[in-house]
């Protein structure tokens, strides 16, 4: 009823007074099974929705599940396995503009960024107070500082999208110089410490802490060499007192222990058997091939660790472990290695004496095996972004850097000794550059620190020639992706593609 | 509602003659003759007889009387449509008998134009009408059949040759990538042209017959007459929907005299117009052999085996259809009626589709007084629809072709049968597929308009409608469970849904009609409407019934119920005005225009303003040309305007946030984002158009010409912006940026050869169309996809939707041949197919495709006779489609030779060790070669020539008839689709587009054929 007065009096009006004004209601029809957006993000139920999505690039198989492809291959720790030719060509240095995984790599990391502005554009505009506008907008910067570390990291000048997706504003954007990049993460970083709560509880575990924000900001000045800021960030972030080191390495791999436990400073969420998206793949792609340990046809062994029998010997991580060293155990499965906890059901998992049928040795981090929620391509098992041992290495890094190389600082030693001490190895009482590097690689094999730490640690060109790979300046950033540059023309490519 | 308040106390006097006393009449006299036809020397029935000057007049009656009392000396007028009006002087007569001439020249036909009608010789646009007589000699399920072949430049074809299957008119060629069917006004009501919305889908499998005709529901019996709306001129006054053109559907309506009863019956059989050549079982299994390296036991001996199944004529049959219509019609000067019902049922051609209408029409008029008219029509329709799947791979049709002549249609025990377990084929038997899967669409439309007139003051009419469009329709798909041979489907799925839209008009019009001066005429229309309409709908779906004869949603597994559903609504506001003004009945001056809110178009767009303008110049009425006897009718057109299209979809102007699955702590839970990138701006795809025509009559009106060329650009289609991934990856908003130009040339011939006893009249028609895609903005190219299967490409400087793929230059006949080649695939050997290496780069990869052909025909042709002789009646109607070109997508499986499938009988040629064939490559199971690829192989010539419409109608004598209580009766026996002449290889050339896909077209994917039809019928009239 209350519909036809509106329309008579539209017709009434627009008859005699030939008003277009009247119409207006009339004509205003807005959608009834869709939820349109200028309705939403109202209550803090939305925005609780709305800051939740921007987790869901994270959760996506493109961010971490094959991240490793852009993150890991290019280094000195992995190999490609197979023959995909989306991810192969990056092991030898000659991925094209073209390639796939770079562009999906570039999308995922964009969409997380797009999502992140939503929140931090429409949290304002919401009704909900100004401390929740505050908290929800610290972490979104989070996770926008977190897609673009990456970015910067891989591909040096990238557009900066501080806008919520909209016509209106400009999406050919071109690329803004490194420095500028940097600039935006630091401050984002910084906003998010400053409001982002200590601990989680109940549903928001595993939603960005105070923590993660300082330990991802000791990282970003680290790669900027502000070693000052990075040992101040990474020391806050120890004063915390909520991060241990976990009793075992393994605790950190098995399913059981491994999901936001102590060591646990950000964690990508997953759970096994959901929609596609929200499962870790990365048993999929690591497992040993033909092997039959997920259950299902999954298993492809695609990345493999490196090793004296195909790479140059003296440069591979299966050497990179010292004797006695508890953690190649839980990274590296090896000739007749046993794994009881891997599908007790049959009575474990025996790493074949004479290696699997693509590998002699294989990624044993994130494999664990079939179960009851274990399906094709999704564990439930959540996936390390920044664990504990991190913060610590970060703090001793950016001594050894002060220091000229070498430390010899208490903390830094019991930081560094804590974690060799988990290991099963002894104690150093001086820390060089080569030792700090060292110990990064074999704590945080296959976890995609690696490629970024030789970045870091400098003279890439020659560890990688040594290594057997042939490679210039210039690869070491990625091609922006040639679909992308076809349609924002206002990007350029990087040197060498 | 407007009111109106009148201001002078001159409209208290008209107010009283209205409720009004008669005049008072002095010196009555009674006069009365006999009124026959010129020609024909028949009484003429229903003639008004009017006194001229008086409010007094009567009709002729069944024996061609009348009987009048007028004043004396009075003049008498006596008008009759189709012939030309007489005025007589009484001059005190007692009996005065008149002879009517038949209008041969048309001059004063009166055609329906939007928002009203017109003498055609007061026309400045360009429109096509089909009348009655036409319409009549079609006895067509589907009223858009009727227009086939009718009217220059509007292009009719049935996408699906299933009864009640959806067809694609196309009005002056395609100008929009998103819909391209015109606006269809049924009575004034406007109807949704596109029938993509009520698409029944097949679950998974996607047919392009599965749009339901939008005028299924209208029983072509009911209808007077059928005006198309061309150019702008014509069409602007419907804004932002006229831009592909204009329908509009008159239906039949009283008329005061003697009550008619009339009965209309017709009983046809209808065929598949041909079969296709596939091998039988003695070359099937030797096929066999050669593909599948081994044989079959029972195949040793090829020699020794029959024919096998004949599948085509398992899935094919005669079908039957039959259609009765019961109409009365009469009434008296102040009220008429026109009242019908009828029953409509139609077996397709292939087993299991049917369609069946039962509808219901009335249409009154009632004259309140000489000024007040209201009345109105309402029509009540069911139809009920099965439709079988096809226009896919796994459809009936292209399945009964692939299966093998070695299985039976069914086992002794009467189950259905499946090939031996060693072949391998990926479908059901294809009688089973059309029989026991079951799709079932029935639909109920209420369609009515109820209208108010008053003639305010002396040329001010106002007039008022209220229309609606009611429709509910309900729809259930059920696929069984089967286990025949290597196909089994073990979970039985139950799909339904109900649906129902409410769609409402509503009109105010003031009209006024008046003279300056003694040279000019001036008629104006000004107007306002608004409609708005609604849909909702539910679904239910649930699998693993416990058996295949009960299909009710309760009987599936409860555990695994889905459902869904939806809803949506908009609306339209609209300002309307057209200027007719005529300067000394030579200068024909029209101007429209309209403004349309739209709840689709954006905020800031959300109002568009159509104008057109048009002159004529009838160069036959100027004094100089008075002299030239020849020529009795010459008159020039020149019009141009801007209409628009608003089939946009409903909210394409809004962001929408949808929900996506995240992981929340240790649980599932759901975020929300958004789902796509707004464009506020966006607006109607507009499409600007300039008609120039010349109308030519000549000994007097026995010849005419009318010819029109004309220029239509689509500016500003709607296309999905590019956007980079860093924008997030939502789904990109539409703009407006697309460009399609359209250029044209009608020409139509109409010749009344011979009057008199024996009549024959002649019209040809034809159109000749260009389309051009300027501009698809960022978008580089449209694709169009049948199946998955890239198959169209539309890229600016070429038509749209032009097929694309490789190029063949033969057969490899050696492997020196495959080594000095471009490399195709390691292993291609002798009989695979050699592509051409188009950009010459030595390998064959997909840079190598290009256009293969254009689906849409560069001229179309039309020629109908009608003979008349002693009752007896002849008319024929033949359609002629040239320079189109068919994708014959049935060859890419039938001819495939990669599989154990059945195969057409050019298989028996290809190449082999023995056979060095130059033009069907060899078998190969694994097919490394790609000869399956769409290439230029698939492209045929879809020209055809078709005796579309025969029909010989013998009309009773009066004489006879009289003595059984008839006033009129014909019987008739009309045979349509009798002859075909076309070089194409497939069943029917006359292939349509894709579920009305504008960028698909002429793609035949196992595509339902048109039936060869033979019809008897008789209509009888009380």
């Amino acid at each position: 009823m209350y519909k036809t007065r509106k329309y008579l009096k539209c017709a009434f009006i627009a008859a005699l007074a030939f008003s277009l004004s009247a119409c207006e209601d009339f004509l205003d029809k807005q959608p009834l099974d869709t939820i349109v957006e200028d309705s939403f993000y109202k209550t803090a139920q939305d925005m609780e929705k709305a800051m939740l999505a921007a987790y869901v690039p994270l959760q996506n198989l493109q961010w971490m599940g094959q991240g490793w492809r852009i993150l890991e291959i290019p280094s000195d720790n992995t190999q490609a396995g197979g023959t995909d030719p989306d991810f192969t060509p990056i092991d030898d240095f000659s991925t094209s503009a073209d390639n796939i995984s770079v562009a999906e790599f570039w999308a995922i990391r964009y969409r997380a960024v797009a999502l992140s502005n939503v929140v931090i554009f429409r949290a304002p505009l919401a009704s909900i107070s100004d401390e929740e506008v505050a908290a929800l907008v610290g972490e979104a910067k989070f996770i926008r500082a977190l897609a673009y570390f990456d970015l910067a990291r891989v591909f040096g000048d990238v557009p900066i999208s501080l806008e919520a997706p909209s016509l209106d504003n400009e999406v050919l954007l071109p690329r803004s110089p490194l420095a500028e990049v940097y600039a935006l993460i630091e401050a984002d970083l910084t906003e998010a410490a400053a409001v982002l709560p200590i601990t989680r509880a109940g549903a928001e575990i595993g939603r960005a802490t105070k923590g993660a924000a300082l330990a991802l900001h000791a990282k970003v000045e680290l790669t900027l060499k502000n070693f000052r800021d990075a040992q101040e960030l990474s020391a806050e972030c120890m004063r915390l007192g909520v991060y241990s080191l976990m009793p075992n390495y393994g605790d950190n791999w098995n399913i059981a222990t491994s999901d936001n436990n102590a060591e646990s400073v950000f964690q990508i969420q997953h759970v096994g058997c959901g929609p596609f998206g929200t499962g870790n793949a990365s048993q999929a792609f690591f497992a040993p091939f033909g092997q039959g340990i997920t259950k299902g046809s999954d298993g492809w062994g695609s990345q493999i660790p490196t090793s004296p029998s195909v790479n140059n010997p003296g440069t591979t991580i299966q050497e990179a472990f010292e004797e006695g060293d508890l953690r190649l155990f839980h990274s590296i499965m090896e000739p007749a290695a046993s794994y009881p906890n891997i599908n007790p059901d049959e009575g474990g998992y025996n790493y074949p004496a004479t290696g699997a049928s693509r590998a002699t040795i294989n990624i044993k981090k994130y494999v664990i095996g079939g179960g009851p929620n274990t399906c094709f391509m999704s564990t439930g098992q959540n996936m390390h972004v920044i664990r504990y041992a991190d913060v610590l290495l970060s703090f001793v890094e950016a001594a050894v850097e002060l220091d000229g190389g070498v430390t010899v600082n208490q903390e830094a030693l019991d930081a560094f000794n804590a974690i060799r001490s988990r290991a099963g190895l002894e104690s150093l009482s001086i820390v060089t550059r080569d030792d700090l590097f060292q110990e990064r690689r074999v704590e945080f094999a296959f976890e995609c620190h690696r490629w970024f730490d030789l970045l870091r640690q400098g003279d890439v060109v020659n560890t990688m020639r040594l290594h057997g790979k042939t490679l210039d300046e210039n690869k070491l950033l990625f091609p922006i992706p040639s679909a992308e540059i076809k349609i924002n023309t206002e990007l350029t490519q990087n040197e060498g593609y | 509602m407007v009111q109106y308040y009148p201001s002078t106390p001159r409209f208290l006097l008209v107010f009283f003659l209205l409720i009004g006393i008669q005049a008072i009449s002095l010196a009555q006299v009674t006069v009365k003759g006999i009124i026959t036809d010129g020609e024909t020397g028949e009484t003429l029935i229903g003639v008004n007889v009017v006194e001229v000057g008086a409010n007094n007049g009567t009709v002729s009656d069944f024996d061609g009387t009348y009987t009048l009392s007028i004043s004396e000396n009075a003049d008498l007028q006596f008008t009759y449509i189709g012939y030309l009006s007489t005025t007589r002087k009484v001059n005190g007569a007692k009996e005065l008998n008149v002879i009517l001439q038949p209008d041969v020249a048309t001059l004063n036909e009166v055609v329906v134009v939007g928002y009203g009608s017109q003498r055609k010789s007061d026309l400045t646009g360009s429109l096509s009408s089909v009348t009655e007589e036409q319409l009549k000699s079609m006895p067509v399920t589907g009223l858009d059949q009727a227009l086939q072949g009718r009217a220059a430049g509007v292009y009719v074809t049935q996408n699906d040759g299933a009864p009640g299957g959806a067809l694609s008119i196309r009005i002056r060629g395609i100008g929009s990538t998103l819909t391209a069917e015109p606006l269809y006004v049924i009575d004034g009501v406007p109807i949704a042209s596109d029938n993509q919305g009520s698409s029944a889908t097949f679950g998974a499998l996607d047919g392009g017959g599965q749009a339901s005709n939008a005028l299924n529901t209208i029983n072509p019996n009911d209808v007077e007459r059928i005006e198309v709306l061309k150019d702008a001129s014509a069409t602007a006054i419907y804004g932002a929907r006229a831009a592909n053109g204009v329908v509009l559907i008159t239906t039949k309506r009283g008329s005061a005299g003697k009550t008619k009863i009339s009965i209309d019956s017709y009983v046809g059989a209808n065929q598949v117009l041909r079969k296709l050549d596939v091998m039988n079982l003695r070359e099937y299994a030797q096929y066999f052999g050669e593909i599948n390296g081994t044989q079959l036991e029972e195949f040793e001996r090829p020699e020794l085996l029959g024919e096998g199944t004949d599948w085509q004529d398992a899935v094919f049959r005669t079908g039957i259809n039959q259609n009765h219509q019961l109409s009365i019609t009469g009434g008296n000067k102040s009220t008429q009626f026109a009242i019908s019902g009828g029953y409509s049922d139609t077996k397709g051609i292939v087993v299991g589709s049917d369609f069946q209408r039962y509808s219901a029409r009335v249409n009154l008029d009632h004259h309140i007084n000489d000024r007040v008219d209201i009345g109105g029509s309402i029509n009540v329709a069911q139809t009920n629809e099965r439709i079988v799947i096809n226009d896919n791979s796994a459809g009936v049709i292209y399945t009964a072709l692939l299966t093998p002549p070695s299985a039976p249609v069914r086992n002794a025990d009467g189950s259905f049968a499946a090939p031996q377990d060693e072949i391998d084929l990926q479908f059901d038997n294809p009688v089973a597929r059309a029989l026991e899967t079951i799709n079932d669409n029935s639909r109920t439309r209420v369609l009515s308009n109820l209208y108010f007139s008053a003639e305010l003051f002396r040329g001010i009419t106002y007039r008022t409608e209220l229309g609606t469009d009611l429709n509910f329709s309900d729809q259930l798909v059920f696929f069984p469970s089967t286990d025949r041979g290597n196909f089994s489907n073990t979970v039985s799925t139950l799909n339904t849904s109900r649906n129902q839209s409410t769609f409402w008009i509503n009109k105010h019009l003031l009209t006024f009609d008046g003279k300056i001066g003694e040279s000019s005429k001036i008629n104006t229309l000004f107007g306002f409407e608004a409609q708005a309409s609604n849909y909702e709908f539910i679904a239910a779906s649930r699998n693993g019934l416990p058996n295949n004869e009960l299909t009710q949603i309760n009987l599936g597994d409860a555990g695994q119920a889905t459902n869904g559903g939806g809803a949506g609504h908009n609306s339209l506001v609209s300002w309307f005005s057209r200027v007719n003004y005529t300067l000394l009945d030579r200068y024909l001056f029209t101007a429209t225009g309209r403004i349309d809110g739209s709840s689709r178009f954006g905020p800031n767009n959300r109002y568009g303003f159509f104008p057109s303008a048009a002159v004529a110049w009838r160069i036959s009425e100027e004094p100089f040309f008075q002299d030239i006897n020849l020529i009795s009718n010459f008159k020039i057109r020149v019009g141009a305007g801007a209409v628009g299209n608003q089939e946009i979809g409903l909210y394409s102007y809004l962001a929408n946030v949808q929900g996506f699955n995240v992981v929340r702590g240790d649980q599932l839970s759901t975020a929300f984002g958004p789902s796509n990138i707004a464009n506020p701006n966006v607006r109607w795809e507009s499409s600007i158009q300039a008609n120039i025509g010349v109308d030519l009559g000549m000994y007097d009106g026995r010849i005419t010409f009318t010819g029109d060329i004309y220029r239509k650009i689509a500016d500003g289609m709607l296309l999905p912006a590019v956007l980079p991934t860093s924008a997030g990856g939502f789904q990109a908003p539409f703009v407006n940026i697309g460009r399609i130009v359209n250029d044209g040339l009608e020409l139509g011939i109409n010749t009344v050869n011979s009057t008199g006893a024996f009549s024959w009249s002649t019209d040809i028609n034809a159109s000749f169309n260009r389309n051009v895609v300027e501009s698809l903005g960022s978008t580089g190219s449209l694709v169009g996809v049948i199946q998955r299967l890239p198959v169209t490409r539309t890229v600016e400087g070429r038509a749209i939707s032009e097929f694309f793929g490789y190029k063949t230059a033969g057969i490899f006949q050696t492997l020196a041949e495959i080594a000095e080649a471009p490399t195709q695939s390691t292993d291609t050997r002798p009989g695979d197919f050699r592509f051409e290496d188009l950009n010459n780069d030595g390998v064959i990869n997909e840079e190598d495709q290009t256009f293969l052909g254009n689906p849409v025909p560069d001229f179309t042709a039309n020629l109908s006779n009608n003979f008349g002789y002693k009752g007896f009646e002849l008319s024929f109607l033949i359609q002629g489609v040239f320079g189109n070109e068919i994708l014959n997508l049935l060859d890419r499986n039938l001819l495939g030779l990669t599989d154990q499938n059945n195969q057409r009988v050019e298989a028996l040629d290809r190449f082999t060790a023995t056979n060095p064939s130059t033009t069907v490559p060899r078998a190969t199971f694994s097919d490394p070669n790609d000869n399956r690829r769409i290439s230029d192989r698939y492209v045929e010539d879809g020209s055809f020539v078709r005796l579309r419409n025969v029909n010989l109608g013998y009309q009773l004598p009066n004489a006879l008839i009289k003595k059984i209580n008839l006033s009129s009766a014909k019987v008739y026996v009309s045979g349509q689709n009798l002859l075909t002449f076309t070089e194409y290889s497939g069943y029917d050339p006359e292939v349509g587009s894709f579920n009305q896909n504008p960028l698909i077209n002429g793609v035949d994917n196992g595509r339902y054929p048109a039936a060869r039809s033979l019809t008897v019928g008789f209509n009888a009239t009380f």
